[in-house]
């Protein structure tokens, strides 16, 4: 084939997406779509021609040789010298067995499963109810100029409940999720619903809190979604690379609390598994930070190359995107310490629980994200409820404030975006104190 | 040919359904990407989509595929669909009108050529290069063509094409990090100032000041404000949430929503909106709505499903982007105005140019606390200090009437139309 590229590569998938939308008891909508996407990367003399197809039919040699010509023609607009490093790593991962194969559920039983999930929500106080399923099962096929070929299927599939809570004009919500890997996990979960619903009646007599500089105790939900955006985007080896990182060359330096360690493991069986990474490369346990210490940052084969400090196997891609480096499985790791005895020690501050998402931008070191909930804690009890509160901090000085890691860890699926592409991810910590937390939020009092 | 399935299917579907509907979507785009500032990526792509839509007795069902040559199994996977969901009190899929002139987000001038795609990072370049002291991260530059077709068994037979030139660069100075873009239907982005502003941005927010915890007067700048009000007004002004009980606004039509002087309005045809269309994604014509008149809140938008269940009309907002394929209610070009002040940054105030996590903020009640980007103490328009780290923590809805005014030019967000927004007494946190 195309005779002046140094490499080339080709990820295949293709698949089908099941959603159900049921709002206040009915289904509104509920169905399948079907896609197959590739995309081709080309390294010429210096950088990538990238082609990308949708749709791809893998039968079609004549398309294939088409598409590479295509990806080395563009390769010659670019200027960038991209060197791959050896991952010789590249035998798949067993892919977690499944319990219930979400595929072989006809859709309506799902929608009835979903539907219990929703009703049960609908507590005393609850106006709107709402739940969504979502399935993606995705055949994923490699194949490279080095004659590397490997393919899987895997099939992730989750819900979301969210129940609307109104009284005297004042609304509030309630929001639960769950994702899996490893199977079904629509039986046995009406209790969600009902978390939901209870979750929305209690914020409606909740403060709005008051924001300014206090110790507090994030829970294990938020504490990994802390590791995911203090830490984790910013140990990514393409932002390190590009200079767009506070955590450029640092490794080997002090950068926390001797409690933490932060890991981001592709290889744990959470909603961010991947049996071998976008580039073919079998991912591992990563130990970003050990004992407050920065040890190594998630790499492609490219970044690793111009980089170094850390694995290859981290690069992650959207059906028919470009391999990016990303997190997977990202955890703060559990410490010893009891959760009553991290309210006690906190003495007066704040719980900040459940979330609505977070951001950071790595290369000022500023990362911001949003509680679901939160409890003011007084004399080292936790007391009223509060709502619409945020945390923000900067990176380098964030993870000094780490002064008790708890004995709780928890993983929490999600999905995480970064240029342009969202990919699941579980992030997850125990509960942790932070000695001081700047906390945002709009009451007065 | 793909006219000739487009035909087959409807002529299929509605033998098993009483009414069929197609979208045949296409793209094809190049990007060069650069890392630092040299080009290290240069991509092109292809795609193609078909979405089908049946519905039977009431009950609507969808499905979607890359693959157009497999749209038997597709428009099957629509009827299974049908079957699941809960009829409404149809009233029909829309009939063909004639449209006026051509598409509106389009410029035949516009081609897939990596060249321009090149020169303009070679701009966005020599822009950056008026701050030497803020490096480029990254940035690149890219352009698309799309192309809609709408048929449905009443005989609708629509076609639209859409184009897109981009540019972006990522700028970094110490600690201090600057990002600017555009975006437009035609090639009249100017890539040279975004990569001046995107350095100045980063050089100019260096040595940042703290700032106390207290009340503050604001002037969000297009990006901030777009980023925190956009989406949240949209879902809230959404035909479904509002009957569905999930919308801040449900029982607010007819009441002071924002300051007296707060118009918004989805205006489809907006010269130069990006999302300006003819039809929207049911064939329903799209139409001028005045959502926020005065302060007043006049309107709320509908699909057609929307519309026939809660007995209102569409406002020609259905988009594509619903579960299976299916529509879901979205603005077209969203325009704010207000007053206009000659000087929105008069007296002293905290310009904002971007916030982060603007997505984080609660989507029913519209409260949010977010961390300030590129934040300034500002005197007279003036930029006089940057701002170290701060907070702005409110809620959406309050904010609108706390308006006092805007500046005069408009930028495009997106589909988002505003000018810099002034916003007094609003909370920091230092």
């Amino acid at each position: 084939m195309a005779s002046r590229l140094r490499y080339w590569d080709i990820r295949h998938v293709s698949g089908e997406h099941t959603g159900i939308d049921i709002d206040n008891g009915e289904i509104e909508s509920a169905g399948v779509t079907f896609f197959s996407k590739a995309i081709i990367r080309a390294l010429g003399p210096r950088g990538w021609g990238i082609v990308a197809v949708s749709p791809f039919d893998p039968d079609d040699k004549g398309a294939l040789r088409d598409y590479l010509l295509r990806a080395e023609r563009a390769a010659v607009l670019t200027a960038e010298d991209v060197v791959l490093a050896d991952a010789p790593d590249r035998k798949l991962l067993p892919v977690p067995p499944v319990n219930e194969d979400p595929t072989e559920i006809p859709l309506e039983e799902k929608g009835k499963l979903l539907m219990q999930i929703t009703e049960a929500a609908r507590v005393p106080g609850v106006l709107n109810t709402r739940g969504t399923y979502t399935e993606r099962f995705e055949e994923v096929s490699l194949l490279d100029s080095t004659g590397y070929e490997a393919s899987y299927t895997t099939c992730r599939s989750g819900f979301s409940v969210m129940a609307i809570a109104k009284q005297n004009g004042a609304m509030q919500m309630g929001y639960v999720r769950d994702h899996r890997i490893d199977g079904l996990n629509l039986r046995g979960r009406t209790d969600d619903g009902i978390r939901a619903g209870t979750r929305a009646v209690a914020l409606l007599n909740a403060r709005a809190a008051k924001g300014g500089r206090m110790r507090a105790v994030l829970d294990p939900e938020l504490g990994g979604v802390f590791a995911h955006e203090a830490v984790g985007h910013a140990s990514e080896g393409d932002l390190v690379k590009e200079g767009a990182s506070v955590l450029k060359g640092r490794i080997g330096e002090v950068i926390g609390s001797p409690i933490v360690t932060i890991i981001d493991d592709p290889t744990l069986h959470a909603f961010g598994f991947e049996p071998v990474d976008a580039e073919g490369v079998a991912g591992k346990r990563t130990a970003i930070i050990e004992d407050g210490i920065l040890k190594r940052y998630l790499h492609s084969r490219e970044t690793l190359a111009a980089v170094g400090n850390g694995d290859a196997g981290h690069a992650r891609a959207m059906p028919g995107d470009l391999p990016i480096v990303r997190m997977s499985n990202t955890y703060i790791a559990p410490g010893d310490a009891r959760y009553d005895e991290m309210i006690e020690e906190c003495r007066d501050g704040i719980l900040l629980g459940g979330s609505r998402g977070g951001q950071v931008d790595p290369g000022r070191g500023v990362f911001q994200f949003n509680a679901e909930f939160g409890y003011l804690i007084e004399g080292g009890e936790l007391t009223e409820m509060v709502r619409d509160v945020s945390l923000t901090g900067e990176i380098l000085s964030t993870l000094y404030a780490i002064s008790l890691c708890g004995n709780d860890l928890k993983m929490h699926p999600g999905y995480c975006g970064k240029g342009g592409q969202s990919v699941p991810v579980s992030d997850g910590s125990p509960h942790i104190l932070l000695s001081e937390a700047i906390i945002g939020g709009s009451g007065d009092v | 040919m793909y006219k000739e399935i487009v035909t087959e299917i409807i002529e299929t579907g509605l033998h098993s359904a009483d009414e069929v509907e197609v979208a045949l979507l296409t793209s094809e785009s190049v990007s060069i990407e650069m890392k630092r500032s040299v080009p290290a990526h240069a991509g092109e792509s292809f795609g193609s989509g078909l979405i089908i839509r049946v519905i039977d007795s009431g009950r609507i069902g969808s499905s979607g595929t890359s693959t157009i040559a497999d749209w038997r199994v597709c428009l099957d996977s629509a009827l299974s669909s049908a079957h699941l969901a809960e009829p409404v009190p149809w009233g029909g899929l829309p009939e063909p009108v004639p449209l006026k002139g051509d598409s509106l987000s389009f410029d035949d001038a516009v081609k897939t050529d990596p060249e321009i795609a090149l020169s303009f990072c070679n701009r966005l370049l020599e822009g950056a290069s008026a701050f030497p002291d803020a490096e480029v991260v990254g940035g690149g530059a890219g352009l698309s063509l799309g192309s809609v077709l709408l048929a449905n068994s009443k005989g609708i037979w629509y076609e639209e094409d859409h184009t897109s030139v981009s540019a972006s660069l990522e700028t970094i100075a110490d600690q201090s990090t600057g990002f600017e873009y555009d975006r437009s239907y035609s090639l009249d982005i100017d890539p040279f100032e975004i990569g001046r502003r995107a350095a100045e941005l980063a050089s100019t927010s260096r040595n940042g000041v703290p700032i106390e915890t207290g009340t503050y007067d604001i002037l969000l700048s297009p990006i901030a404000f777009s980023g925190l009000c956009a989406t949240l007004l949209q879902s809230a002004v959404n035909g479904r949430s509002v009957h569905m009980g999930r919308s801040f606004l449900a029982e607010k039509l007819g009441e002071v929503i924002g300051a007296d002087h707060l118009s918004v309005i989805d205006d489809p045809f907006y010269p130069g909106g990006l999302g300006s269309c003819r039809f929207d994604a049911e064939g329903v014509p799209t139409r001028k709505n005045i959502i926020i008149e005065d302060g007043i809140l006049k309107s709320f938008v509908y699909d057609l499903k929307t519309a026939y269940r809660f007995g209102k009309e569409s406002t020609g907002n259905a988009a594509h982007g619903g579960v299976a394929g299916g529509v879901s209610i979205g603005l077209h070009n969203m325009i704010f105005t207000a007053e206009t002040m000659k000087e929105p940054g008069e007296g002293r105030c905290i310009s904002i140019n971007d916030v982060i996590g603007a997505h984080t903020a609660n989507p029913l009640t519209g409260d949010f606390s977010v961390e300030v980007q590129n934040a300034f103490i500002m005197e007279d328009g003036i930029c006089q200090h940057p701002v170290r780290k701060a907070m702005i923590a409110g809620n959406i809805f309050e904010m609108l009437g706390r308006i006092t005014g805007m500046g005069p030019t408009p930028r495009r967000v997106g589909s988002v139309i505003v000018p810099p927004v002034r916003i007094n007494g609003m909370r920091l946190i230092g």
